[in-house]
């Protein structure tokens, strides 16, 4: 188990109503559940996706600035330290 | 409405209406891609940017003004005075779609008047009219002079003090806070003496297909809508993008050393939101909203209008080490009231104050303004020195590359700008396409040519659709160069297309919502144009290939397809992108061989010539 920082962005964070927690977590799937269980169902609504049960189009979950599609997945073990940041729809230049 | 644009002789004052060539638009669309061609037949070979043969160009694309979601640009073009080559820039507003209600899809200006002037477009009704009153006047300043004289609906666009002043970055505005301000045209029509075009029309909407039109418009409509990234976009707009680019690593932080900024939450979206925001804005049937108005209420920095976007926030903030958002805030103000390209502004004061940092430039230099990082009362005070061309703002007003080539000592390695012109607020070590996108870009350094953004966070779906399965997931990952030719060579093509029918980058590329396949439809719906989306795509592709035919006949080759040395040398310092550096030569060889270009010359091959019949245009290059 380790301890990440969470930090939300944008939309995400107008929900969580704070900029940043701790959580202890294995993996990106476990921290996800933990979130949940933190902020709600009103994070679960907006966040996840009901049906695949994982973040919904175009959420983007980074650790250490790593999109987790080109880690692990949902499976990407966290290690102690690290920063998980969690975007909602968000891009461009 | 439409079917013919205007074409203005400065010299002699001559008006003309003039039909459209129905197979150029066949050929090249309208918008970028009419102008494309237009001042390819019409600037000489040897011109001065700022003398009477440049040509400046103005055209709608073929959905301005149409009910296709964010169907609101409108492009500007002339040979640009900051990089000597292509210049090409563009706005939303509703300035573009008043021109069609006016009538006319485009207006082409030859010549330089020697009287300041303006061009008023009032349906029939075409006059070049006395400007000596509002010459002088900065931007806001001549919206509201124009706007009292011919009508509160009329639209406005014009040049600031600093396009009168020929700075080589100077912006034309539109509606006030929009701007076309990339390739320092607001200095083209400066040097024209043509202060503003104030339009007004009462012309009707008229669409090929009525039967269809609502109901297919309606479908388009409720597609943005319920895409998850415009709700977002009307609460932030593109403001939050700053601490998405610290998570990256792709913030431009002191000149572009590296891409994270300690005080980047200062200079953000939620700091924006919670301390100046008034409300989101619109512009000619925009669903994503992404504009803003603010306003700092009090202080040395008071100010209510237009808001910074991204770009705005990390050229004047994180590039320039400013954490202080009111300055921000305020130097945008500036530089909009004054006409000039944030962009290039941010990047030439962080040049400064490196050359400042590594003890090249002095307060001897300087006239005694203090060049350290984050001296925020600086950048104001450069700010208006800059418009007005006042004693160090006057070496700035030149632009990063020019200035480093007049102060030398070492300081031209400061220049982060690719053919002369800025590079724009993506650190590209933390994300590979966009610094090969800022090598090919027509424009110079220019990150909106290809926009290239599949990759920024992951649109793993898009790329299988438009590119399939076997490019994923090198192609989606921002650090890995491969495939970063073919998609930058396909994002050009596609965007050029956008510019070319007057939609927004954000509903076609980011949120990838709209393609080839809806755009076709608009065209057949709206304008009773029959496109095939392999059509499309071989239109765009000519765009670009003469884009470049232009460039090489004004002496670019590959050679000018260059990063600056820290991006492709030093590894990033710190931040999610430690120990990455640009691998250009790699991904400029696989750009090259899709786009049928001399791998050693960097130029269209006879071959692609002649598949995008571009045999004649072509023939430029024995010339050079």
């Amino acid at each position: 188990m380790a301890t990440v920082t969470v930090k939300f962005f944008a939309t995400v964070r107008e929900i969580t109503g704070t900029k940043s927690v701790e959580i202890d977590a294995h993996n990106v799937e476990q921290l996800l559940q933990e979130l949940i269980r933190t902020f709600g169902k009103r994070f679960s609504d907006a966040v996840m996706d009901p049906k695949s049960g994982g973040l919904k189009r175009f959420y983007s979950c980074m650790v250490n600035g790593k999109r987790i599609e080109l880690l692990n997945g949902y499976q990407t073990a966290l290690n102690q330290g690290d920063t998980v940041a969690l975007f909602p729809p968000v891009g461009g230049g | 409405m439409g079917g013919r644009f205007l074409r203005v002789d400065l010299m002699s004052g001559r008006i003309e209406k003039k039909p459209l060539d129905e197979q150029l638009v066949h050929k090249y669309l309208l918008g970028a891609g009419f102008l494309s061609k237009m001042l390819f037949d019409m600037i000489p070979d040897n011109t001065d940017p700022f003398s009477p043969a440049n040509v400046l160009g103005f055209a709608t694309g073929l959905l301005t003004g149409s009910m296709f979601p964010q169907s609101s640009r409108h492009v500007i073009a002339a040979l640009s005075p900051l990089t000597g080559i292509w210049g090409e820039s563009h706005a939303a507003g509703f300035w573009g779609a008043e021109l069609k209600f006016a009538g006319y899809d485009a207006i082409i200006f030859t010549g330089a008047s020697e009287r300041p002037v303006y061009l008023l477009v009032e349906d029939s009704n075409v006059q070049l009219l006395e400007a000596s009153s509002i010459w002088g006047k900065d931007v806001f300043e001549t919206d509201g002079a124009l706007r009292a004289k011919h009508g509160r609906q009329s639209r406005v666009l014009s040049i600031g003090q600093a396009g009168e002043n020929l700075v080589r970055f100077a912006a034309i505005m539109n509606d006030r806070d929009r701007a076309s301000a990339r390739s320092g045209l607001g200095a083209v029509m400066g040097s024209k003496k043509l202060k503003a075009i104030c339009v007004r029309g009462g012309g009707k909407l008229e669409v090929a297909d009525p039967a269809n039109y609502l109901r297919t418009m309606d479908e388009l409509y409720k597609r943005m809508l319920a895409n998850p990234f415009t709700r977002g976009r009307a609460e932030f707009g593109t403001t939050s993008l700053i601490e998405l680019m610290q998570h990256i690593g792709r913030l431009p932080t002191y000149n572009m050393r590296q891409g994270v900024f300690d005080g980047y939450e200062k200079i953000g979206g939620h700091a924006i939101n919670r301390g100046y925001l008034i409300k989101p804005r619109a512009d000619w049937s925009c669903l994503q909203r992404c504009g803003r108005f603010t306003s700092v209420p009090d202080g040395p920095y008071a100010y209510t209008g237009g808001s910074p976007e991204f770009e705005s926030q990390a050229a004047l903030g994180s590039r320039c080490g400013n954490d202080n958002i009111e300055s921000v805030l305020y130097s945008h103000h500036l530089a909009n009231k004054y006409g000039m390209d944030t962009i290039s502004l941010g990047g030439t004061i962080a040049w400064a104050m490196e050359a400042w940092e590594k003890g090249i430039l002095t307060a001897k230099d300087t006239g005694g303004i203090d060049l350290s990082w984050g001296n925020h009362e600086s950048i104001v005070k450069l700010t208006e020195m800059i418009a007005f061309r006042k004693g160090f703002g006057d070496l700035l007003a030149e632009g990063s590359f020019r200035a480093a080539k007049t102060i030398g000592r070492g300081s031209e390695k400061f220049v982060m700008a690719v053919k002369k012109q800025e590079i724009a607020g993506q650190e590209p070590r933390a994300q590979k396409s966009m610094g090969l996108a800022a090598v090919t870009a027509a424009r110079g350094a220019d990150h909106l040519y290809g926009f290239p953004v599949l990759d920024e966070v992951g649109f793993d779906d898009e790329i299988k659709k438009r590119f399939g399965s076997k490019y994923l997931p090198q192609m989606a990952d921002r650090l890995n160069p491969t495939y970063k030719g073919i998609m930058v060579k396909e994002c050009e093509d596609y965007m050029v297309v956008v510019e070319s029918v007057g939609l927004c980058k954000y509903g076609t590329q980011i949120p990838p919502e709209f393609y080839y396949e809806d755009v076709a439809l608009g065209l057949k719906i709206h304008n009773g144009l029959d496109f095939t989306v392999e059509e499309l795509k071989r239109i765009g592709e000519r765009i670009v290939n003469l884009n470049r035919l232009f460039n090489a006949r004004f002496g670019i080759t590959r050679d000018d397809d260059a990063l600056p040395e820290r991006l492709v040398e030093e590894e990033a310092p710190v931040g999610p992108s430690k120990g990455q550096v640009v691998e250009l030569e790699s991904m400029l060889s696989e750009y090259y061989s899709h786009r049928g270009w001399d791998s050693k010359s960097g130029l269209p091959t006879r071959t692609t010539l002649r598949k995008l019949s571009l045999e004649q245009e072509g023939q430029s290059l024995t010339r050079h």
